[in-house]
């Protein structure tokens, strides 16, 4: 949780500083959907979207990213800072690197019993595609790598039968460290 | 188009980093488990025997066992520690009143305002007609000896309360479970004496004069025509894997994870093997109602290899019963029948009901459930259905079986 805020402000607070320079920075928005794919096989849907504005002279669009990652365990809703740099942004297809951090809550997870469910950090570098097509809005492929935290913790899991009769005795928490490669498409504008 | 710009070295090389990132694309988890377990630890039976100091004010409900109905009183056993005394005079609002504490018990009954429990080795007898002034009436010593690790020197293997911390670190894996048994009530009142009501878990159970109990391989028989002044009379030799007593009819029916034991006990001092049901390994606690013996079977790491199915006997014939029809069940523990509805307790799946009249079809015949509660053993009371779970105690009224309402309900008080 302690990383999460700082990473988050930071960011922010270098978009604030951008913006203050006084230069025209339209608006951006990249919509994507994609999976998460961890080895040996656990696949999830991702699906996710990016406002920012674009800073044209470091070829950078900066801004916050929110969706949905449907992990097998949690459902989790990222919200995260960063920034997608397109430096060769004239070509017809262009590379564009992209980093993100930021927090992934669990407000989407359904409630069962007593389970409590804690997000934590997201971290999502990755390199990808921009493809220009002949109206504004441009196609992009990316592939990436994700890691997030989440916690599940459990009381009284178990009804114990032994000698003793049923009783409950156990409390399990489980902290995930979900890693994934991810591979996303969307378009952008 | 000024392709021949693009940075194609850049993109590979960035390319080949994603890829080697791919390499540790592996979920990790990292799991503590937090135990409320019991420590093996030598116990001076002298020592325990020393020990007079029973009754106490309430204590909080933090594992409770087995619970037995007599009469205004609800009994709750805390696992090892001793037995909560609760006034369900009103089901709506069952008071805690006093803590018996003794170590080691794990069962109980209760026999005209005698209250039976074990205490490691021994039995101890209660008077509890004043819940106020409860005194020990009587010790029955080395009854269950088969506790004993060290007969010569006095010394039983005991158990200590411990909270383990277990931290496991490795891959994720589909959700495992971690799950035990559980189980219906039972009354064999006769002449004078009058008998409470147990779960279908219970291992202590009062029938014509006499209490039964069972541990893992033995039926050990007392003589309690006086009630105060249980005597011992004998051992029955059970085989292994003995989970649950239910007495009917002059009859014992003996759960066991291999299968259930009828034993005829017209003689009660005496009981006779009358038949072995004998079905997959699974837990089974068993109640019985005119012809027909209802026998649960959980599948769970206790009972491997089991199955969750709720089974139907005939045993108008009680030397060969007979399979009339089985359900399948999500996980099964105890049950309780009273007139014509069958409740079984489903773990973490609740409690359902069921309509018993046509036993080719009771589980098509779902009346209602409670699906928000845990629940491990029940018994069906006359003012209400008290229902034990890794939640607490719940109370339905249960008038009109479709529709089950809650009417009170006692938490635990531990958060681990």
């Amino acid at each position: 949780m302690s990383t999460y805020p700082k990473a988050l402000t930071l960011i922010t607070l270098l978009l604030v500083t951008l913006a203050a320079k006084g230069q025209r920075m339209p608006y951006t928005n990249q919509t994507d959907a994609g999976v998460l794919i961890g080895t040996p096989s656990a696949t999830s849907f991702s699906a996710q979207t990016f406002n920012g504005v674009t800073i044209r002279k470091w070829n950078l669009d900066a801004g916050i990213t929110t969706g949905i990652d449907l992990y097998n365990q949690v459902i989790i809703l990222p919200l995260s800072a960063g920034f997608k740099w397109n430096p060769f942004r004239a070509h017809t297809v262009s590379p564009v690197i992209s980093l993100n951090g930021g927090y992934g809550f669990t407000w989407l997870q359904r409630r069962k019993d007593d389970v409590k469910y804690e997000g934590g950090v997201i971290i999502n570098p990755s390199i990808g595609l921009r493809i220009k097509t002949k109206s504004r809005s441009k196609i992009n492929v990316a592939l990436g790598f994700r890691q997030q935290k989440a916690e599940i913790y459990q009381p009284m899991s178990t009804i114990i039968f032994d000698y003793f009769g049923p009783h409950p005795n156990m409390a399990i928490m489980e902290e995930y460290k979900f890693r994934r490669l991810t591979f996303s498409l969307g378009l952008s504008f | 188009m000024k392709t021949s710009r693009f940075p194609a070295r850049l993109v590979t090389s960035l390319f080949i980093l994603s890829l080697m990132l791919f390499t540790n694309c592996k979920d990790e988890v990292i799991r503590t488990r937090t135990f409320h377990t019991m420590v093996p630890v030598y116990i001076s039976v002298a020592k325990l025997r020393a020990e007079s100091d029973f009754l106490q004010a309430p204590q909080p409900l933090s594992s409770p066992g087995k619970i037995y109905l007599f009469g205004n009183f609800l009994f709750i056993t805390e696992v090892n520690k001793g037995i909560h005394i609760v006034d369900n005079t009103n089901p709506g609002n069952p008071r805690f009143i006093k803590f018996i504490s003794i170590a080691g018990n794990v069962d109980l009954a209760v026999n005209s305002n005698i209250l039976y429990a074990d205490n490691y080795v021994d039995l101890l007898a209660f008077d509890v007609t004043d819940p106020s002034n409860i005194r020990q009436v009587k010790r029955v010593e080395n009854v269950f000896d088969n506790q004993y690790i060290d007969q010569a020197r006095g010394l039983i293997l005991g158990y200590k309360d411990t909270v383990i911390t277990e931290v496991v670190r490795g891959d994720v894996y589909p959700a495992g479970y971690y799950e035990y048994d559980a189980g219906t009530p039972v009354s064999n009142s006769t002449g004078k004496q009058v008998y409470g009501t147990g779960g279908s878990t219970a291992r202590f159970t009062l029938m014509n004069n006499n209490l039964y109990t069972v541990s893992q391989h033995q039926l050990k028989l007392f003589n309690v025509s006086q009630a105060d002044n249980p005597r011992y009379s004998s051992t029955v030799d059970l085989g292994g894997g003995i989970e649950t007593i239910f007495p009917y009819d002059n009859k014992l029916f003996i759960g066991s994870t291999t299968g259930m034991h009828i034993y005829d006990a017209t003689v009660p001092s005496a009981p006779v093997k009358l038949s072995t049901y004998r079905h997959v390994t699974s837990c089974d606690p068993v109640v019985v109602q005119d012809k027909y013996a209802y026998v649960t079977l959980r599948s769970d790491n206790f009972c491997q290899q089991g199955i969750n199915v709720l089974q139907v006997l005939n045993i108008e014939n009680p030397s060969n019963p007979v399979l009339v029809s089985s359900f399948p069940m999500e996980k099964p523990y105890g049950l309780t029948i009273s007139g014509s509805s069958l409740f079984i307790c489903e773990g973490q799946y609740g409690l359902k009901v069921f309509n018993s009249d046509d036993v080719q079809a009771i589980g098509r015949k779902q009346l209602s459930s409670v699906t928000n509660i845990d629940a491990a053993d029940v018994i069906a009371g006359p003012k209400s259905l008290i229902v034990t779970g890794n939640r607490g105690i719940y109370q339905y009224n249960y008038t009109d079986p479709s529709k089950l309402k809650l009417i009170s309900h006692l938490a635990l008080s531990n958060t681990l």
